[in-house]
């Protein structure tokens, strides 16, 4: 009788906050929720059919079918980072033993490769910024200390090759690394000044050639690839007015990247975090309604046919948005919010998704109570 | 005595000055613009001219009739000669002027404290008029001494008290005595520098700040610099530089900019002299001179920052703008009379650690672009020695014992210090010299592989230790150690310096960083859960500051992206400000990464998102921001 009671207020509460909702046309999105602490999980898959996350004891666990399987065992307090890709077919697992106990921007992680839902890990080497390209073909990984991305074939481990930065300005420079073909890459750098310049690197030929150069130092590219274009942001940097840029270049280049089309600009600066790999002429990133040195931030979809922005949240403090799985997710506050995304909540046993006002508390109130009862 | 009636004569004859000046210049005027006219300062060169011409002829017929003693009392209508005032008027500055002007005392003050100057600057005389016994008006001179001695004894007695009080022996305690006001606004500084034209000690004092700037007998500046601290000397710059302009006297100090302030020392040097050493490439301290040139262009060159001030120091790239630099700076508490370089070193947390601890126990920090990782891990080295807790130092350099054939490590601190026997060029030599036979007095000098030449005659003999400064950093480093060319391979570097920031464990809470500071320093701290409580805690204790541990992608996401589900990048980071503008608190801060003196702004949600995702994967759940004080 209680639980009904409980149930008929949660369900008033939602049809309370729905109408709100519609009366204010605000967006709420709801939070990412699961039986078990998110803060435990690396890797949701779209469909819910498999999980990675890991516990505190340092172990990376697989979940699937109520069945789960310990991939890594380590020790206390290391940290996994699970990154996969558009392609599904990989997934690339980062390992950090001493998060707590050795604060480093450029650490360098134990790199693991692994089938996308799989659970036997091939260890590929220690690095930072791992990320796969090409149909998952091929991952690369940057080491901050000797400035080089390496190229490894996720086939065969003895393909590799690798690519050494310039940037001799900034030691926390995170190249920016796109793979467009078996044969291109267009990276990141920093030039003598400080300025970041987009360079075309030929596998055939080995050599790296200058595309683009930002004609000052404050000022970030972020690249991306979406339906064969290559998608670059210029955003200013600390407060600088130089605001946000976002062009489209079609493939191959040829040349320089002179005749590239804007398809979004702001007097502003953005946050950024292009999202690019979600659907055909669609980005996504974290847009900046405030001021230049005064952050109202949140998450938007540009069309690059229309140049259309869609607004896609309303929370003004989002920091972090990222695409899991075909999922994007926000973080606001130390919570995960889904922005976007066609999972599946039903058919999710670890999911829940309810508005954030409150919600989850409540919800975790009844399953305690179930629980005992 | 008719010295009231020689002050009107003064100022009279300061308006005919004008007039003429103004006369000559408008005649010029009726003149055709071909013919080659005399200007206005010409007009006044030549004014001079005549004035010094008459002067001269003047002073050697009043040396014609100089007497050996005179005595002011016995002669009748004394008043100083009228050349002679004419002379001061045309020669002193027009500042000291108008004190001058202010009251006869004030006249006599400024013309004992030689603020008012004749023809001659340096006469030691003073020329005065009387009338003598056929009723005629006659000129003589005495001895500037002699006639201040006698004026004084007739009028303007208080001033020979301020004699007294402002000589050698007693000018420290009276300068002390004095209050030099910094006005908050401009009303309160247009009345302070009326206060300064009403104070009788002011002639004093600007002829002491004359002194320190013109004088050649360097024994006498060095005694007054030595003994007026350097803010009230800047201030008495301003003062009697600015004594007729009370403008300009304002416009020092209700400058918002931290780089006036600095130069005004009302903030202390150091927030500008590194940062500009920098950016002059500079090896050695700047003089006064270069840091105003540097200090005028930072407050006028916004970009001038952006990309220069850490050349030498590495750190996060590019920097804030001068404008939001100097906003941050005016705002920032945290002691950084030192210049680190958190490029080159590998841990985060040990950039804060050092940062926190020479806050609150500053000690004197070598800044050279060689020593500055050593310096950094030397504060975290000595924080778990002091305390013995040798494994919160578990760096050493191991060796194979001739004694026994067995390995033996030793603690080490990376860097030189010729102060400290376990810095590790150190600890090598001694090594070599109780193992290997070395000389007892062998030198290690550390050094770049790719500097390191064999062939070279100063790499031929003696100890070297390698190490590679483009692929490593002070620790994760492979370090070779070369004596007399032949490489010593059984001496081996090991350990990393891996300690617990907040605890993450109950069992080692006392050596988590946070408790051991609190025991080694004498510090306390409280954790900080809101924006009103940082604004609280900042405010009330003068000397504490607000560190904690975040996410970097939530701290800066504009220039560090999450790309996965719970990734995090821990950044310790240092809360030591916080400042309004357009109605939001902005805090003052430092994160490890960044350029020591090049505090940014940061927002509570920024703050806020970082903490809250880092505490989401702490062992302990712990909420890892703080106040500390001491």
């Amino acid at each position: 009788m209680a639980l009904g009671n409980k149930a008929l207020i949660i369900f008033l509460m939602v049809v309370g906050i729905s109408f709100n909702q519609k009366a204010n046309s605000k967006i709420i999105l709801p939070e990412l929720l699961a039986k078990q602490a998110v803060a435990n999980i690396r890797f949701l898959s779209q469909d819910g059919k498999f999980t990675y996350y890991q516990k505190s004891s340092g172990s990376l666990l697989y979940s699937s079918n109520y069945k789960v399987f310990e991939m890594i065992k380590a020790s206390s307090g290391t940290q996994y980072t699970v990154i996969g890709s558009s392609s599904r077919k990989k997934i690339i697992v980062m390992q950090n033993e001493n998060f707590h106990t050795f604060y480093s921007l450029r650490s360098r992680e134990k790199i693991y490769l692994v089938d996308f839902g799989g659970t036997t890990l091939r260890e590929i080497g220690k690095g930072a910024n791992a990320q796969l390209h090409q149909d998952d073909t091929w991952m690369s990984y940057y080491d901050y200390y000797s400035k080089t991305i390496t190229f490894e074939s996720t086939a065969n481990s003895a393909s590799r090759f690798s690519i050494k930065l310039n940037n001799r300005i900034n030691p926390y420079f995170t190249p920016q690394v796109v793979m467009s073909d078996q044969n291109t890459i267009f990276y990141s750098d920093l030039g003598e000044n400080g300025s970041v310049g987009l360079l075309q690197y030929q596998r055939t030929t080995g050599k790296s050639e200058l595309v683009f150069k930002a004609k000052t130092p404050m000022v970030r590219a972020e690249i991306c690839l979406n339906n064969n274009q290559l998608i670059m942001s210029l955003i200013g940097l600390n407060s600088s007015k130089e605001g946000t840029s976002i062009s489209k270049i079609s493939l191959p280049i040829t040349k320089d990247i002179s005749n590239r089309e804007i398809v979004y600009t702001s007097p502003i600066n953005d946050v950024g975090q292009l999202i690019c790999n979600t659907s055909n002429n669609i980005i996504t990133f974290i847009k900046n309604y405030g001021e230049s040195d005064q952050f109202i931030t949140d998450v938007v979809e540009l069309n690059l046919l229309t140049k259309e922005v869609k607004l896609l949240s309303e929370m003004r403090t989002i920091t972090s948005v990222m695409n899991m799985d075909g999922t994007i997710l926000a973080i606001d506050k130390g919570k995960y919010f889904i922005v976007k995304g066609n999972l599946d909540f039903k058919n999710i046993d670890s999911l829940k998704s309810l508005p954030p006002a409150g919600f989850g508390e409540a919800i975790k109130k009844i399953d305690e109570e179930l629980n005992d009862e | 005595m008719k010295l009231k009636t020689l002050l009107l004569f003064w100022q009279n004859l300061f308006c005919k000055i004008f007039l003429l000046l103004c006369l000559i210049g408008s005649t010029n005027k009726a003149y055709s613009q071909t013919q080659t006219s005399p200007g206005i300062i010409e007009s006044f060169e030549r004014l001079l001219e005549v004035h010094n011409d008459r002067y001269t002829k003047n002073k050697v017929a009043i040396a014609a009739n100089s007497k050996p003693t005179i005595n002011l009392t016995e002669l009748k209508n004394v008043k100083l000669d009228p050349k002679y005032v004419q002379s001061l008027v045309m020669h002193s500055d027009e500042r000291f002027l108008k004190y001058a002007q202010k009251d006869e005392c004030k006249f006599l003050s400024s013309l004992e404290n030689s603020l008012l100057k004749s023809t001659d600057p340096r006469l030691d005389y003073v020329l005065i008029q009387y009338q003598n016994k056929q009723n005629q008006q006659e000129s003589t001179s005495i001895l500037k001494d002699d006639f201040f001695e006698q004026i004084y004894k007739l009028k303007c007695i208080n001033n020979k008290e301020f004699s007294v009080i402002f000589t050698e022996l007693n000018f420290k305690k009276t300068i002390e005595g004095i209050k030099f006001s910094i006005p908050k606004n401009k009303s309160e500084c247009l009345v302070i520098h009326n206060e300064w034209l009403d104070n009788p000690y002011t002639p004093y004092l600007c002829k002491i700040q004359q002194i320190i700037k013109r004088s050649p007998l360097k024994k006498q500046v060095e005694f007054y610099r030595e003994k007026i601290p350097l803010v009230q000397r800047i201030y008495l710059d301003n003062l009697c530089n600015s004594l007729s302009n009370p403008e300009l006297f304002c416009s020092s100090y209700l400058k918002e900019d931290v780089w006036s302030k600095i130069l005004n020392s009302e903030m202390p040097e150091y927030k500008m002299s590194y940062k500009c050493q920098q950016m002059y490439n500079k090896k050695e301290t700047l003089s006064n001179l270069q840091l105003r040139n540097c200090g005028s262009k930072l407050a006028t060159d916004k970009a001038f920052c952006e990309t220069r001030g850490s050349q030498d120091y590495p750190s996060n790239f590019p920097f804030q703008n001068c404008e939001n630099l100097s906003r941050s700076l005016v705002k920032s508490k945290l002691v950084t009379n030192y210049h680190d370089c958190p490029g080159n070193i590998d841990n985060e947390g040990l950039t804060n650690i050092h940062r926190i601890i020479n806050h609150f126990s500053p000690r004197n920090i070598i800044t050279s672009p060689a020593n500055c990782a050593g310096e950094t891990n030397y504060t975290l080295a000595k924080l778990n020695l002091g305390v013995n807790f040798e494994e919160g130092w578990p760096l050493k350099v191991c060796y194979l014992s001739r004694v026994d054939n067995k390995e033996k490590c030793e603690t080490y601190i990376p860097g030189s210090r010729p102060d400290e026997p376990l810095s590790e060029d150190r600890m090598i030599a001694r090594i070599l010299y109780q193992n290997k036979g070395a000389p007892s007095k062998t030198n290690c000098k550390i050094v770049d592989k790719k500097d390191y030449n064999p062939l070279r005659s100063e790499y031929k003999s003696g100890c070297f230790i390698l190490n590679s400064a483009e692929n490593c950093s002070a620790i994760f480093c492979e370090k070779k150690v070369i004596w007399d060319t032949k490489e010593q391979a059984d001496i081996k570097f090991i350990g990393v310096p891996i300690f617990d920031y907040f605890p993450t464990t109950y069992k080692n809470e006392r050596y988590a960083f946070t408790n051991l500071i609190n025991e080694v320093h004498k510090t306390q701290d409280r954790m900080i859960r809101n924006l009103t409580d940082i604004k609280y805690f900042l405010n009330t204790h003068p000397n504490g500051i607000v560190h904690g541990v975040g996410c970097i992608e939530d701290l800066i996401p504009e220039q560090f992206q999450r790309i996965a589900i719970n990734q995090c990048r821990p950044m310790p980071f240092i809360i030591d400000g916080h400042s309004l503008k357009n109605d939001e608190t902005w805090l003052v801060g430092r994160i490890a990464i960044d350029d020591i003196h090049t505090p940014r702004t940061l927002t509570w949600p920024n703050v806020f998102n970082a903490v809250s995702a880092y505490q989401e994967l702490h062992p302990l759940n712990t909420w890892t921001l703080y106040g500390i004080r001491k």
